[in-house]
C-alpha cells in the first residue's frame, strides 16, 4: 500500500473522528508548546548567562592575584618595600614569578610592583575637595580583568589608564568639636568604638560623588611627589599600653611655623625645595574602579609606573643643590643590587674601582631630634633620591644615581598576577600554588561553579523534562492507537480479506499515528510560538525582580558588568533543537506507534469478519 | 453438474475444528469437494453445518485443521500469510452478509480498494472503480460514503469490490439476508446475470429461493455432504 495513500485514508479517518484526534494530539501540542517555549527560554537563559555572565566572571577567573598581604597564613599587614630588596619578608623574587610560571594549569606569571611616592592627591575629581591616593600597584595588563577595564595600555603622551579605588573617596578631615585640645585616656583609647568618636581625625566616605559608572572614562589629573603637607593637628601621645593619654592639640600658626622649619631642616639646604614642592603632574583616565575592602591602591599599567618613577626621579635629582650629603642626617634606607664601577669619585677625584649599590633610598626618613616631639610627627619623610657609595658607608651619599637604576626589576615585587590556563581549572590551579608554598585567599570560584552548574543544569533540565513528557505522550499514543485498533477490528478484518498484508496495516497504523503526531507537533509549534512572546516578558520582569536591573548591578555582585535583561534576550529561538526534538518525537512516535500497529496487523481476518458479523 | 470443466476447487479430507469454552467443536469432518470452472453452487445447510466454514476457508480467510484446498492446482494451505494475502487479493472476491464497506471511503474507493492493495495505481483503480459501479448501476453516487447508501446499494458496491481484481472464484455468504425482499431480487438478478469467464461463484444461503438461481446446489450438514431436497429429487 502506497503511504500517501495510506495517508490520505488516515487523514479521512481522523477527520471523521475528530474528537478521537483531538485527545490524541493534546498531549503532542502541550509537548510541543512546552519544548518551543522551554528550550527557547532554556537557550536563551543559558547563552544570556554564557554570554553576559559566565564570559565575563570566567574572563577574571582566569586570573589569581598573589600577594603576601593577602596570604591568609599572615596574621599582621606587613608594609611592602618600594624597593627590591633580596630579604624583605614581605616582597617576592623573580624567582617566586619564575616559579609560578611551571606551575600545573598555569599559562603565565607577572610581577606586580609598587611606585614609591610619597603623596599622590588629586582635587580634580571632585569639586573642592582633595582625593588622596595611598599607593600605586604597577600591574600587568591582565590585572585589568579584575576590574573589566576594557582597555589597560598605556602609550606616552596620552593619559594613564587607572583603575581607581572606592577607599580614595573616604576623605579625612579635623573635627575638633570646637575645642582646642582631647585629651584621650588609655582607657577609652582601648575601647575601639569609643576612640573612633573621639578621635578628631575623622574619615567620611563621599557617597554623592562616588558613582561607579558614571567614573568610567573620567580623565582627572594627580599630583604625585612634592613636599609632604604639614600635620592638621599635633599629637601629643604618652600612652603605652593601656595607661597614658593621647593629647590632641589644634597647631597654631607659631607651630605651624614651626612645623615648616624643622621639616625645611630636616630636607636640609641640599635641595631646592620649591622645585621638589612641584611634583609631578600626570593625567590619568578611569578604566576600571577597585571596590575591594581594605585595599586602597589605586593600578595603573607597568609601563606606566616606570614612566611616571623616571619623571618623579628626573624632578627630584634636579633639584638637588648638592652632590654629597652628610650620611649621619638620614636614617636611610637602601636597597639595589651591589655593582662594580669604575669611575671619579667625589671626594678625591681619582680615577679609581669601586663597589657601589646604586640602589635609592627613597622616602628616606629622619628622625627628629625631639623624642617625643612637641608637635609634629616623630619621622620626616624627605623626597629625594639618592645612592650610597658602600666604599665610603657612613661618610657620604651621593646624589649621581647612574640611569641604571631606573628599571622596574628595582622596585619590590608586591604581588604576582597569574594567569590561569582555563577559568575552570581554577580550583586546580589553587591547589597547585598552595602547593607550592603560594596560598591564595580569593574563593571566588565557587560562586561562578554555582553559576556554571545552574546554567549546565538548565539543558539537563530541559532533555529530562522533554524525555518525562515524551514518555507520557508515548504511553498516550500507545493506548489512543491502541483503542483505534480495538475499534477497527471489523475494518482491518475487511483490509486482510480484501488482501492487505500484515505490514500494510501495520503501515496503515504508523502512518496514522505519525499523521497525529505531525498534527499535534505544527499545532505545538503555532501555540509555543505565539506563546514565547508573553513569556519572554514575564520571564524579563521575573528577572528584573530578581535584581539584573542596570542600576542593581552597577554596583551590585557582578559590578560593572553589562547585565541589563532586555525582553528581546529571550526570544532567540533555537529552530535546531526545536527541529531536533520534534524530529525525535516524530522518532519516537513511529517506534511507539509500532505496538499497536503490529497488535492490528495480526488481528484474524476471519475472526475480524466473524465478530462484526 | 458439468462434468466437462476441470475443477477449480477441489476440497479433499477437509477438517476444520475449533476450540470453545465447552470443547473442541468439529465443523467439517472429511469434506470432499469439487467446484467446476465457470460454475455457480449454492452451499446450503442449516446453522453450524459448516457452510461458512467452507467459504472461509476457499477464501484462505481461515486455516483448516486437516486436508487439501487445491485452486487452480495450487495448495492453498499451504501458502505462507504474503502469499495468502496476495491470494485473497488475486484470486479471491468476498460479498459479505453485512457488506463490509469500509465507512471512512466513498464508494469507488472502496471498490478500488483490493486494486489499491493488490499494488496497483491507486489513480487506475480509482478509474477502473468507476466503470465497475457504472455497471452495478451506482455511478452516480460514487462519491457517497457507505452510511449515505442504501443496504441494497452497499451490496451492490461490494459485488463491484468483488469483482474489481477478476478474481477467479466470487464468495458470497448470506449475501441477501440483510436486505428487503426488492433489494434481494435485484443482488441475486445481478449475480445470476453474471458472465463467468473461466470463474466460479460460491454462494452459501440458508434460503431455498435463493439456491434455487444457481446451477448446482451442494448441501452440507454436520460438516459433510449431505442429501439436500434438490439431491433427494435427483436421486428418486
Amino acid at each position: 500500500m502506497p503511504i500517501l495513500y495510506a495517508a490520505r485514508t488516515s487523514l479521512r479517518k481522523l477527520r471523521r473522528k475528530r474528537m478521537r484526534m483531538f485527545f490524541g494530539i493534546v498531549p503532542t501540542v502541550l509537548l510541543l508548546t512546552f519544548i518551543v517555549l522551554f528550550s527557547t527560554i532554556s537557550v536563551s537563559v543559558n547563552t544570556f548567562i554564557r554570554t553576559h555572565i559566565l564570559s565575563k566572571i570566567e574572563y577574571r577567573e582566569e586570573i589569581i592575584h598573589l600577594s603576601k598581604l593577602n596570604n591568609p597564613a599572615q596574621t599582621y599587614m606587613p608594609t611592602p618595600s618600594p624597593l627590591s630588596s633580596d630579604d624583605n619578608p614581605n616582597d617576592y623574587t623573580q624567582s617566586d614569578v619564575d616559579k609560578v610560571k611551571t606551575l600545573n594549569h598555569i599559562q603565565d606569571a607577572q610581577a606586580e610592583r609598587i611606585l614609591p611616592t610619597t603623596s599622590a592627591t588629586t582635587a580634580s575629581l571632585v569639586a573642592g575637595k582633595t582625593l588622596t591616593v595611598d599607593g600605586f600597584t604597577l600591574a600587568p595588563q591582565e590585572t585589568a580583568r579584575d576590574y573589566d577595564a576594557t582597555s589597560f595600555t598605556y602609550s606616552a603622551g596620552q593619559p594613564i589608564p587607572i583603575i581607581v579605588n572606592k577607599a580614595m573617596f573616604n576623605r579625612r578631615y579635623l573635627d575638633m568639636g570646637g575645642k582646642s585640645t582631647i585629651t584621650i585616656t588609655g582607657e577609652q583609647l582601648a575601647d575601639p568604638q569609643k576612640s573612633l568618636a573621639l578621635v578628631p581625625v575623622k574619615s567620611e566616605f563621599l557617597d554623592a560623588d562616588y558613582n561607579k559608572s558614571k567614573m568610567l572614562g573620567r580623565t582627572f589629573q594627580m599630583k604625585l611627589g612634592g613636599l609632604p603637607a604639614i600635620p592638621m593637628v599635633a599629637l601629643k601621645s604618652t600612652f603605652s599600653g593601656t595607661s597614658g593619654t593621647d593629647v590632641y592639640r589644634t597647631l597654631s600658626t607659631s607651630d605651624i611655623a614651626k612645623l615648616q622649619k624643622t621639616q625645611n631642616d630636616a630636607i636640609g639646604p641640599y635641595w631646592d625645595q620649591a622645585k621638589l614642592a612641584e611634583g609631578v603632574t600626570a593625567h590619568f583616565v578611569i578604566v576600571g574602579v577597585n571596590e575591594t575592602p581594605g585595599d586602597s591602591k589605586a593600578i595603573i599599567p607597568t609601563t606606566a609606573g616606570i614612566a611616571l618613577f623616571q619623571e618623579l626621579y628626573t624632578l627630584q635629582r634636579g633639584a638637588r643643590t648638592h652632590t654629597a650629603l652628610p650620611a649621619e642626617a638620614y636614617s636611610s634606607s637602601f636597597a639595589g643590587e651591589r655593582v662594580t664601577k669604575t669611575g671619579k669619585l667625589s671626594d678625591n677625584g681619582a680615577d679609581t674601582s669601586y663597589n657601589v649599590t646604586p640602589g635609592v633610598a627613597l622616602l628616606t626618613e629622619r628622625t627628629s631630634t625631639d623624642s617625643p616631639p612637641a608637635v609634629g610627627p616623630t619621622v620626616i619623610p624627605i623626597p629625594g633620591w639618592v645612592y650610597r657609595n658602600d666604599e665610603k658607608d657612613g661618610a657620604t651619599v651621593s646624589s649621581d644615581v647612574p640611569d641604571f637604576i631606573l628599571t622596574a626589576d628595582k622596585l619590590s615585587i608586591t604581588g604576582i598576577t597569574v594567569r590561569l590556563d582555563n577559568a575552570t581549572n581554577r580550583p586546580k590551579a589553587q591547589k597547585a600554588l598552595a602547593t607550592a608554598g603560594y596560598p591564595e585567599a580569593d574563593n571566588s570560584a565557587s560562586f561562578t561553579d554555582t553559576i556554571r552548574k545552574v546554567n549546565g543544569g538548565l539543558g539537563t533540565a530541559l532533555l529530562v523534562v522533554v524525555a518525562i513528557l515524551a514518555g507520557i505522550n508515548a504511553l498516550i499514543l500507545i493506548s489512543t492507537v491502541g483503542r483505534s485498533v480495538a475499534d477497527s477490528q471489523r475494518e482491518i478484518g475487511v483490509y486482510r480479506a480484501l488482501g492487505a498484508r500484515k505490514r500494510d496495516v501495520a503501515k496503515l497504523y504508523v502512518v496514522y499515528s505519525a499523521i497525529q503526531t505531525a498534527l499535534g507537533i505544527a499545532l505545538g509549534l503555532i501555540l509555543g510560538l505565539v506563546l514565547i512572546f508573553p513569556v519572554a516578558s514575564w520571564l524579563t520582569a521575573v528577572i528584573a525582580k530578581l535584581g539584573f536591573t542596570q542600576a542593581a548591578l552597577d554596583n551590585g555582585v557582578f559590578g560593572g558588568l553589562n547585565l541589563a535583561v532586555k525582553s528581546a534576550d529571550f526570544y532567540h529561538i533555537d529552530v535546531l533543537r526545536i527541529g531536533l526534538y520534534a524530529i525525535a518525537l516524530m522518532v519516537l512516535t513511529i517506534v511507539v506507534s509500532l505496538i499497536p500497529a503490529w497488535r492490528a496487523a495480526r488481528i484474524s481476518p476471519v475472526e475480524a469478519i466473524r465478530k462484526a458479523d | 453438474m458439468n462434468s466437462l470443466q476441470p475443477a477449480l476447487v477441489q476440497l479433499s479430507g477437509l477438517t476444520k475444528r475449533y476450540r470453545t469454552g465447552g470443547g473442541e467443536v468439529v465443523a467439517l469432518h472429511g469434506l470432499d469437494l469439487s467446484i467446476e470452472l465457470n460454475s455457480k453452487v449454492a452451499l446450503m445447510g442449516p446453522s453450524g453445518s459448516g457452510k461458512s466454514t467452507v467459504l472461509q476457508l476457499i477464501g484462505g480467510l481461515d486455516k483448516p485443521s486437516g486436508g487439501s484446498i487445491l485452486v487452480a492446482g495450487r495448495e492453498v494451505t499451504k501458502l505462507n500469510d504474503d502469499a495468502l494475502s496476495s491470494y485473497r487479493n488475486t484470486t479471491i472476491g468476498f460479498i459479505f452478509q453485512t457488506f463490509n464497506l469500509q465507512s471512512h471511503l466513498t464508494a469507488q474507493e472502496n471498490v478500488a480498494l483490493p486494486q489499491i492493495l493488490g499494488g496497483h495505481k491507486p489513480a487506475e483503480a480509482i478509474a477502473r472503480a468507476l466503470t465497475l459501479l457504472e455497471q452495478v448501476g451506482l455511478a452516480e453516487k460514487a462519491g457517497r460514503l457507505p452510511s449515505e447508501l442504501s443496504g441494497g446499494e452497499m451490496q451492490r458496491v461490494a459485488i463491484a469490490r468483488a469483482l474489481i481484481c477478476k478474481p477467479g472464484i466470487i464468495l458470497a455468504d448470506e449475501p441477501t439476508a440483510n436486505l428487503d425482499k426488492d433489494n434481494a431480487t435485484h443482488v441475486l438478478d445481478m449475480m445470476s446475470a453474471l458472465e463467468l469467464n473461466n470463474q466460479a461463484l460460491i454462494v452459501v444461503t440458508h434460503d431455498d429461493r435463493v439456491a434455487s438461481r444457481f446451477e448446482r446446489i451442494i448441501y452440507l450438514d454436520h460438516g459433510e455432504l449431505a442429501m439436500g431436497p434438490a439431491t433427494q429429487q435427483a436421486a428418486s
